[in-house]
């Protein structure tokens, strides 16, 4: 199994001052990934989805970080492929050029964005984003692919055009896709792309996906690109020597990384002003339930909260359903950074090692 | 006086049993409901409690009693709990990870839950006669009108 940081960027009650120092402390992050050994760290592209994910230019954030590190892998993922958002051809070519920067360390994810926020303040045509994110999705490895390009499609029609510069890592990066339904897990599998899906449900469930996305995937046959086989999975995560400070920061940042998200995908709003989510601690109550609740039967695999023996537990679970890859959110926005480099290092040296991290 | 004394998780379903009754699929705003799909059963347990389905098709939502062999999963929580999301006393998270709630099946399902609760409060700070009857509706299921403030 293979382990990676997620980076949402996210900040509770940001301040001016406060986002400064979350870029700076990402990026210490990154580099304390790239020396502990770390697959990959990940970038979001998201835009005004405030407190949640601050991530809205992940294209700049991953070269300062490709130029400060020597080996960790780059998931610039996903990028919102429909037009509006970013042109499949602007996508191509930025990909490329962060994979030469790096030297050839580039993961892309792609996907289309299911938060109004976005979808209005970009005018897309809602109804149309799926097909867009599909035909930007087969057009961009052509792209890098083909010296020169040309397509006529539903949503795009482009004249001849030499699409440049092509990546290092040929015939292209390995893809991925957001998914986190089983249907959506399904097309990921029928496209022949690797799954980058939120932790949920439980062992069996969990189970049953992992297994329906490699059978699907294993009889893929996509016709203008390398198929990549990789079921990952993104959960929040805080890993401290102390397992009750554990349980108190991560299980408050989790709540928070969750109900952000509700806020943003689930209200049927667009908002805009602070968001009206927990920020405090856990009642005792809840904390001490929270705390016996983990790995037990039936416990949702959607945090990663602990010690490293805890941690470990819930790691072998991922492992047995088939987990490829785990993407660890440990900058949740109620977190602070010292204790999410802390995580980051006591992860490397009292989790990793007990599973080969691709290695 | 607790919420559960005084609310009633039944009248919060039954009474969406009956509007899906007596009008056209309801809250059919499209992209509110992007990614919310088929038949979700609803399991409440303890006083007050019961067994309701939904059914999302074509972006709208209707509500039926008892719940459904064709699920994609069934929730289970008890009745109290439910009140407790509704009045913003606990968090859809908090009954996931302390095993409040239980999910059979599709473990993607209880955004369902998530989008239920948000929707609730939505209606209930709506204008107009949308915001009356949200908080009309508020009334009869939580016993007050008066949304708690974190």
């Amino acid at each position: 199994m293979k382990f990676s940081l997620f980076f949402e960027m996210q900040i509770s009650q940001p301040t001016l001052e406060s986002e400064r120092h979350l870029f700076r402390a990402c990026v210490e992050q990154a580099e304390l990934a790239d020396r502990l050994g770390y697959h990959a760290v990940w970038a979001v592209e998201h835009h005004g989805l405030a407190e949640y994910s601050h991530c809205s230019a992940p294209e700049v954030f991953l070269s300062y970080v490709a130029g400060r590190t020597q080996r960790v892998r780059l998931g610039h993922g996903v990028t919102l492929t429909p037009s509006r958002y970013n042109h499949p051809i602007r996508i191509a070519e930025r990909i490329a050029t962060l994979d030469i920067v790096s030297d050839g360390r580039v993961e892309w994810g792609s996907g289309k964005s299911s938060s109004l926020v976005e979808q209005v303040a970009f005018e897309t045509e809602i109804p149309k984003l799926h097909e867009q994110w599909l035909e930007a999705q087969k057009m961009i490895p052509l792209m890098w692919q083909t010296d020169v390009f040309e397509w006529h499609g539903a949503a795009y029609d482009i004249a001849p055009t030499r699409v440049i510069p092509k990546p290092v890592q040929r015939p292209h990066p390995p893809m991925h896709a957001a998914c986190s339904k089983p249907d959506s897990t399904r097309l990921a599998a029928e496209l022949g792309l690797g799954a980058l899906n939120f932790g949920l449900g439980d062992d069996d469930y969990l189970t049953e996906k992992v297994q329906l996305y490699k059978r699907t995937v294993a009889a893929s046959k996509p016709a203008d690109y390398v198929r990549t086989d990789h079921y990952a999975c993104t959960i929040p995560t805080l890993v401290l020597q102390d397992d009750r400070k554990a349980c108190e920061y991560g299980f408050r940042g989790a709540r928070f990384f969750a109900e952000a998200m509700s806020a943003y995908y689930l209200s049927g709003d667009r908002p805009t002003s602070e968001l009206d989510v927990p920020r405090d601690f856990l009642t005792a109550d809840d904390l001490a339930e929270a705390s016996r609740f983990r790995n037990t039967p039936g416990s949702q695999l959607s945090c990663l909260v602990g010690s490293p023996d805890v941690a470990r537990e819930t790691v072998s679970r991922f492992a047995r359903a088939g987990v490829d890859e785990l993407i660890l959110i440990m900058q949740m926005g109620t977190v602070p950074n010292e204790l999410v480099n802390d995580s980051v290092r006591i992860f490397a040296e009292k989790v990793m090692p007990h599973f080969d991290n691709g290695q | 006086m607790p919420v559960s004394a005084r609310g009633s998780a039944a009248r919060f379903f039954d009474t969406l049993v009956l509007v899906t009754r007596l009008t056209p699929p309801m809250l059919s705003r499209r992209a509110d409901l992007k990614g919310l799909h088929g038949v979700v059963n609803f399991q409440l347990t303890g006083a007050g409690g019961g067994s309701w389905h939904c059914r999302f098709v074509d972006g709208c939502v209707v509500f039926g009693r008892k719940t459904r062999p064709d699920s994609r999963a069934t929730l289970r929580l008890p009745a109290e709990e439910f009140l407790r999301l509704l009045a913003e006393e606990t968090t859809l998270w908090s009954l996931t990870a302390t095993g409040r709630l239980k999910v059979d099946g599709d473990g993607s399902a209880p955004m369902v839950l998530g989008f239920l609760s948000s929707q609730f409060r939505r209606i209930q700070d709506a204008d107009g006669l949308n915001g009356m009857f949200g908080r009309w509706y508020a009334n009869r299921v939580l016993g007050t009108t008066q949304r708690s403030i974190r």
